[in-house]
């Protein structure tokens, strides 16, 4: 029943899949080719909070490293602490905490150390943004679900401190989210921490400014961490969130160059830029998104697939390679497969059958006719592989 | 007597007259002023007389209103979504009963009764078909418990043979108690043998209601109980048996939660595919076989793990949907209903592979008659074009790979481009191992071939649609260029053309090499941009890093520059907004538009036409509707009050469902949210090709399926017995793996010892049937998993076992033994409530120690411990006496080793023991080990064994343990215990009050008891016997003396006494006289006052007052 892979590529979503899915794997040459082989110290100490969260999972790795041997165990949850790798932020590790936080034994209450927010993972305020919505629509509430960020830090350093509650689940709802809504407001966050709290609201000012021009209802609000809080590295950056009616969040994220050296000049250290950058991520996500952004599309699959033997559907943009190769992943370990349509063939072959005089006014480029929209949409279905979280105590 | 009463005369005049007239002038008035008079009287009445109508006793209220809201809630079931398909595959009906007692005979009657065909040996399972709607798998159950427990796993129906003649034998009872763990199927009895009483006897009558009521408290009161009231030609009587029948075909069934969640097949047909070479060379090597059956349950994908129950757990190699062989009657709606509810001969299928006697083998509507073995005939097939056994060979030789992968591959490539050669080659060894050559099955392998014909054309299709699509994107690159650049311009990831096919995309067959070309081109893409941005990754690298070794983020490229243009953005994008424009149907001035319309129209229809008659203006319908004429299409306007009616009927419908049970504006919700999920359920793949529906959903419950396994035991194939069924049980992939289960667990009350912890049991937990050693335990309060010995009598307790994970609250039973007769053999029954990787168990240990030393309240113990690091563990660590003086480990003390001080909260004393209570956690054994029944000799099917317990062993090999001396019983001596007696201080004697005192003077030369008891008899020397005599005499003489002392002494006493009493009195006397005298005096004195007085009044009267 082993499973295996080469290569340290999508290490989490193997090692998700793995746990949940109760099936050994074995991955080898991991960074074989590279001059410093095997595994690196962020994905031991990922391996480590898996430990941490589950009773009686087995890791064997090499001498070198270059390849390992996991037998997950059972998800207990409950009270976890854990100080995580400064390579990553603690993004790289709550991502593969979200896709199995529902299926504890009890209700995880799990403390995170490191760095909050950095420029290569997703940011703790976008997953707060972004996952918090879709794992409510799943779990059915968010009675006792929670992202909170109680001490900020920064990259080189970290000194960061996160919460994250989330109750257990015996199974998950099904979820039809086949209309994402029109974009109703735009919230967002601009952080500072050891630096001056002028930044922030530059940040707040340059991005109203850019997105005022589409929306009245926008709000930043300005978190400017002092002392103990504001971590031991200074950074600052730009969380925002395009709410919509239906409830799906879209949302983007920037945050300031680490500062590695003193002489060091980075090319975005200016906030009017980094507000730019922010704001056009979004747009652009606005652009791809469907119901979920392109954070969201992995877990969002995830939760469809390990749900109840009921139909599933989502709406979103083109898919990223990260989402695309956890849908094979799912399909290699549980065998399901995502029906995927593009919508905007099927909304043509309903509207020829009512009327024909739509079509030609879209092949004319009639810029009145059709919505502007964005990137075309894709419509994913998928029917739940009857997912039962088996190590949750009766009584 | 008939006198006439004369009748009452209302008076007229007087006090009631007029209060009469009063009060009827008052109605009149009343009744013209107001109507609301009569409704007003109950609130009248409520004012005037509150106590009458309130609560009279609040907690008798309060519980009918509890009562009733209990009920009503218990009437409530939880909706649950439907995930049955709409062809149902057919129904199991189970024979099952002890021996002799007409199984067989009643499963021939029944199928004849419907197919009108005559089976002379039933094996296995035998499909019919019943009616329009509904198709029966009959399975006889063999009279062992391994097959009652598989029975009781799938049945739908049973049908319970009885005896009547015997009564109920002990394997019903088995089956009932089996069957009601795993969900109760519906139960119908049957009685036979009836013909063995007398008809219409009175005994007969007795029996049946004796046996009957049995039965309904076994089931349910009321319990369908059938009788097979006598035979005719060696056949039931046809009456009973078309009644049961139409019981049978009529049935409605609820499956347990179990079955709705698991696949499961029940095989019909075994084919062994192993290559003959391979068995000629090695006989006892592992087979390939291959099982057909319909899916029931739940749809099941390949690749899913499966347990057969009796043989053990393997992996679906390859699953292929084939033609229903007992497919239902196509509906004939021209004709008319009555023609249409009856099946006609050619309807009426039978469907038993495995029924074959003597080479008949029943399939379909004709019976085939085999010749020889599958193997022996394979050169005479002229259909199937025979392979050069060359080829075979160096096909063996060539590859490592079995066919069986290579199947499986085969179908995996469904889309590939790859050769496919090698898929045909497969299909045509499936087809030379056909068992039967006839023109049925040579359809079928025309079918098969047509399958693949149209296989290679969809693929040819496929591809040409690729070619087709490759062509649009080239049109629409030429059409809408300018946008293509835009978003090219504008996108961070790769933004893919319009027509981009995602399935062949991510599933696509040569995932491989698609996403190699992808992946790597993004990674150059993102090395690119890397090195554009730069600064974060310096790290000096190849070009290009390997696939693999990607790192790992979730958002790939975000950090990616681009010139961005804002009003570029703003044209792609500005729809997205509330802002922007909206469609038609959500449109707020369309909707606000079409709400007036629809607003209008209800004014409409209420007040029809009407005048204002303030403002003089009339509104006139047909106005409005002329306008919308004008404006509007006919087309139009029919579609607009076909949706307005719509609107109404959903309106409605709302208001009644609320109006029905206000409470129940929930559950209301609950219920339609589940039937909306029921019906995309049904409806999203409903249109599907079967080919590409069963990838996404999987093999659907109702299609016939053919499966492939690998690796099976050739005791499998050579000891197969049809008669036993074969499970194809479906398990889900989480639950394929091992681990402890914990379960509540009861010993049957007719089983008739208690169980041990350790002992081996087999049980049957989902599809499996195991064997493991289980121990028992139970919780304490403060959830403390204590290990308990043996289970309790009536009461539940829990238990731990090795073994494989099942969801929560299944249920299971235990067995102890299969093999050999034993009373009741159901011993133990519960339902799993944890699955964990390591269990919490421990047992109760108590560490005994002496003291050796003891101060005041410290004392130094010894013999607890070994070491001194033992003791240091353990520092702190509460201890207790016997007599339950409670203490502490203080610390290690050097005198002896293992010893240590310790502190108490009294002195104790030195015989004490000292106690320290522990818990000593237990390791279960991993110890899991399948029943492997169908894998025995087949008249040993029912003989499997076991691990046997070590009683069992001891039994079997005579062994008896030598006892420990120390732990046999040996009479009890005790030695009679003498107290002392009970010592009071003289003071506090001295204080007691005298109710409390001694009463009895006791003398002062107490002799000590024990001192008495223990005193030794001295022997004394001459010389010292003279000294003792002469102090002897001394003594005696002394105690004369002594005594005639006291003697004269009291004599003087007496005397003294005498003379004093004497004086005594005289002096009395002389007192007695001088009292007398005086009180002469004064009476004298006294008289002659009183003469004075007489004389003078009052005036003397105060003068003595003053005196």
């Amino acid at each position: 029943m082993t499973l295996q892979f080469d290569g340290c590529a999508y290490f989490r979503q193997r090692l998700a899949l793995s746990t949940l899915s109760y099936t050994p794997i074995k991955i080898k040459n991991i960074r074989s080719q590279e001059n410093a082989p095997g595994l690196r110290d962020f994905e031991i100490n990922l391996l480590h909070l898996l430990e941490k969260l589950t009773n009686g999972s087995k890791v064997e790795i090499n001498t070198t490293g270059t390849s390992l041997y996991y037998v997950p165990g059972a998800l207990t949850g409950g009270i976890v602490e854990h100080e995580c790798s400064l390579q990553r932020g603690i993004g790289y590790f709550l991502e593969l905490v979200l896709y199995m936080a529902p299926f504890m034994k009890t209700a995880l209450e799990l403390r995170l150390k490191g760095v909050t927010n950095d420029r290569d993972d997703p940011s703790v305020d976008l997953i707060k943004y972004s996952a918090i919505p879709i794992m409510k629509r799943f779990l059915g509430s968010d009675d006792g679900l929670e992202l909170k960020i109680i001490k900020r830090g920064a990259k080189p350093n970290g000194g960061g401190e996160i919460l994250f509650r989330c109750p257990t689940k015996m199974k998950l709802r099904p979820c039809q989210w086949i209309d994402a809504g029109k974009i109703k407001r735009i919230r967002g966050v601009a952080y500072a921490m050891r630096v001056s709290p002028n930044l922030a609201n530059r940040l707040i000012e340059t991005a109203k400014g850019l997105l005022l021009k589409f929306l009245p209802d926008v709000y930043i609000y300005v978190d400017h961490q002092k002392g103990q809080n504001a971590g031991l590295s200074p950074g600052y950056g730009l969380t925002l969130a395009a709410e919509t009616k239906n409830g799906s969040v879209i949302s983007a994220e920037s945050c300031s160059m680490p500062r590695v050296n003193e002489g060091d000049t980075t090319t975005i250290t200016i906030p009017e830029e980094l507000a730019k950058e922010a704001v056009f991520k979004l747009l652009d996500e606005i652009y791809k998104a469907g119901a979920i952004d392109s954070f969201g599309q992995a877990l969002t699959f995830h939760y469809m697939a390990l749900n109840q033997a009921d139909v599933s559907k989502v709406i979103t943009g083109p898919l990223n390679s990260y989402s695309m190769q956890y849908l094979r992943y799912l399909k290699q370990f549980f065998q399901i497969m995502f029906k995927i349509e593009n919508t905007k063939e099927k909304s043509k072959d309903e509207l020829n059958g009512s009327d024909e005089e739509k079509i030609d006014d879209d092949d004319d480029d009639d810029d009145d006719d059709e919505l502007k929209t964005g990137s075309p949409k894709i419509l994913l279905t998928a029917v739940g592989i009857g997912y039962h979280n088996l190590t949750k105590t009766l009584i | 007597m008939d006198e006439k009463h004369k009748s009452f005369r209302k008076q007229t005049t007087g006090v009631k007259a007029e209060r009469r007239k009063k009060k009827k002038n008052q109605e009149e008035n009343n009744q013209i002023n107001t109507t609301t008079t009569s409704s007003s009287t109950l609130e009248d009445a409520k004012r005037r007389n509150p106590k009458a109508f309130s609560i009279q006793n609040p907690i008798k209220a309060q519980q009918e209103f509890r009562r009733t809201q209990d009920i009503k809630e218990k009437r409530i079931h939880l909706p649950e979504v439907d995930r049955t398909p709409l062809e149902l595959p057919p129904v199991i009906v189970a024979l099952v009963g002890p021996a002799k007692v007409g199984k067989s005979l009643l499963m021939k009657c029944i199928i004849k009764n419907f197919t009108r065909q005559k089976l002379t040996d039933i094996r296995g399972p035998v499909t019919i078909i019943s009616g329009r709607k509904r198709r029966i798998t009959f399975i006889e159950c063999r009279n062992d418990i391994n097959s009652m427990i598989d029975v009781a796993k799938i049945a739908d129906l049973v049908l319970l043979l009885i005896d009547a003649k015997f009564g109920f034998e002990m394997e019903t009872f088995e089956f009932l108690n089996i069957a009601q763990i795993y969900g109760l199927p519906r139960i119908m009895g049957v009685l036979t043998h009836m013909d063995l009483y007398k008809k219409m006897n009175k005994q007969l009558n007795k029996r049946k209601t004796q046996l009957k009521h049995r039965f309904w408290t076994e089931i349910y009161q009321g319990a369908k109980l059938f009788l097979m009231s006598g035979m005719k030609n060696g056949e039931y009587i046809q009456r009973d048996v078309h009644n049961l029948a139409r019981f049978i075909s009529v049935m409605k069934f609820k499956p347990s939660t179990w079955k709705t969640t698991h696949p499961f097949v029940v095989a019909d047909r075994m084919e062994d595919l192993t290559e003959p070479e391979l068995i000629r060379t090695n006989p006892l090597c592992n087979r390939t076989i291959c099982l057909y059956g319909y899916v029931r349950g739940c749809p099941i994908k390949s690749d899913t793990p499966i347990h057969i129950p009796g043989c053990g757990d393997y992996k679906l190699n390859n699953i292929s949907s084939l033609p229903d062989p007992c497919a239902l009657p196509a509906d004939r709606s021209t004709k008319t209903k009555q023609a249409r509810r009856v099946l006609n001969e050619k309807e009426r299928l039978l469907y038993a592979p495995f029924s074959g006697v003597g080479g008949i083998v029943y399939d379909k509507d004709a019976i085939y008659i085999e010749l020889g073995g599958s193997h022996s005939h394979r050169p005479s097939n002229n259909n199937e074009k025979t392979r050069p056994i060359n080829e075979y060979v160096a096909n063996i030789l060539s590859t490592k790979k079995t066919i069986e992968e290579k199947v499986a591959s085969s179908q995996l490539k469904l889309f590939s481009d790859s050769e496919p050669i090698i898929a045909e080659d497969e299909q045509e060894i499936k087809r030379r191992k056909m068992k039967f050559e006839t023109e049925n099955d040579e359809n079928n392998s025309d079918d098969e071939e047509d399958n693949e014909d149209i296989d290679e054309q969809e693929e040819n299709d496929e591809e040409e649609e690729e070619e087709d699509i490759n062509e649009e994107s080239e049109q629409e690159e030429f059409g809408n260029s300018w946008k293509e650049n835009i978003s090219k311009k504008f996108a961070i990831s790769y933004i893919p053309s319009k027509n981009i096919n995602w399935t062949k995309l991510i599933y696509g067959d040569n995932n491989n090499k698609i996403n190699e070309n992808i992946s790597s081109k993004e990674i150059d893409s993102i090395n690119e941009n890397r090195d554009e941005v730069g600064g974060l990754f310096h790290v000096s690298r190849e070009k290009k890093i390997h696939l693999n070794d990607q790192e790992d983020y979730t958002l790939m490229n975000q950090n990616e520059k681009h010139n961005w243009n804002l009003d570029e953005i703003c044209n792609l994008i500005r729809d997205c907004f509330v802002t922007g424009k909206w469609e038609k149907d959500k449109d707020a001035a369309n909707l606000l538009a079409e709400d007036d319309a629809f607003d209008d129209d209800d004014n409409d229809e209420l007040f029809g036409d009407f005048e204002d008659l303030e403002t003089g203006e009339t509104n006139k319908e047909e106005n409005d509707q002329m306008d919308y004429d004008d404006n509007e299409e006919d087309d139009s306007e029919k579609i607009k009050l076909e949706n307005k009616k719509a609107k109404l009927k959903s309106i409605f419908d709302a208001e009644y469902d609320q109006s029905k049970d206000p409470d129940s504006a929930y559950l209301d919700e609950l219920k339609k949210e589940v039937e909306i999920q029921t019906k995309l359920n049904r409806s999203e793949f409903e249109n599907m090709p079967d080919d590409i529906r069963v990838l996404y959903e999987g093999y659907r419950p109702g299609m016939y399926v053919r499966c492939e396994l690998t690796q099976i035991p050739y005791e499998f194939v050579n000891n197969f017995d049809p008669r036993y069924i074969t499970i194809l049980g479906g398990i889900p992939i989480t639950e394929s793996h091992m681990g402890y289960v914990q379960v509540r667990l009861k010993k049957h009350r007719w089983h008739k010892k208690i169980l041990k912890s350790k002992d081996p049991l087999i049980i049957s937990l989902g599809w499996r049937r195991f064997q493991t050693i289980p121990f028992y335990f139970i919780q304490d309060h403060n959830m403390r998993h204590r290990l308990l010995k043996y289970t309790p009598q009536h009461m539940y307790c829990h238990a731990i076992f090795y073994g494989p994970i099942t969801p929560q609250n299944t249920g299971f039973v235990a067995v102890q033994q299969i093999a050999g007769k034993t009373d009741f053999r159901v011993t133990a029954t519960g339902v799993v409530l944890d699955l964990d990787k390591s269990t919490k168990i421990v047992k109760k240990l108590k560490l005994i120690g002496t003291p050796f030393k003891i101060f005041k309240k410290t004392a130094f113990i010894k013999g607890m411990f070994n070491t001194s690091l033992e003791v240091a563990k353990f520092q702190g660590a509460s201890i207790r006496t016997v007599s339950g003086i409670r203490g502490q480990i203080k610390k290690f003390v050097k005198e002896h080793p293992g010893a240590f001080r310790a502190t108490f909260e009294d002195k104790i004393l030195l015989s004490d023991i000292i106690f320290l209570r522990a818990w000593f956690p237990l390791q279960v054994p991993k110890f899991y080990t399948p029943v492997t029944n169908l894998l025995m000799p087949i008249e040993q099917k029912d003989q499997w064994q076991g691990l046997r317990t070590v009683g069992q062993l001891k039994r079997d090999m005579n062994i008896r343990n030598e006892p420990n001396i120390d732990s046999l019983y040996k009479p009890i001596e005790r030695k009679e215990r003498i107290f002392r007696p009970l010592q009071i201080p003289t003071q506090l004697q001295h204080d007691l009050p005298f109710h409390l005192k001694r009463k009895t003077s006791e003398s002062t030369t107490i002799k000590d008891p024990i001192e008495e008891k223990q005193r030794v008899a001295v022997i004394l020397e001459p010389q010292e016997k003279k000294m003792a005599d002469i102090m002897k005499m001394f003594t005696t003489v002394y105690k004369d003396r002594l005594k005639t002392k006291q003697r004269t002494q009291t004599n003087r006493n007496n005397q003294y006494q005498k003379q004093q009493k004497i004086q005594e009195l005289k002096r009395l006397q002389k007192h007695k006289q001088l009292k007398k005298l005086v009180y002469k005096k004064l009476g004298q004195i006294e008289s002659r006052k009183t003469k004075t007085n007489s004389r003078h009044g009052k005036q003397t009267n105060n003068d003595s007052i003053d005196e």
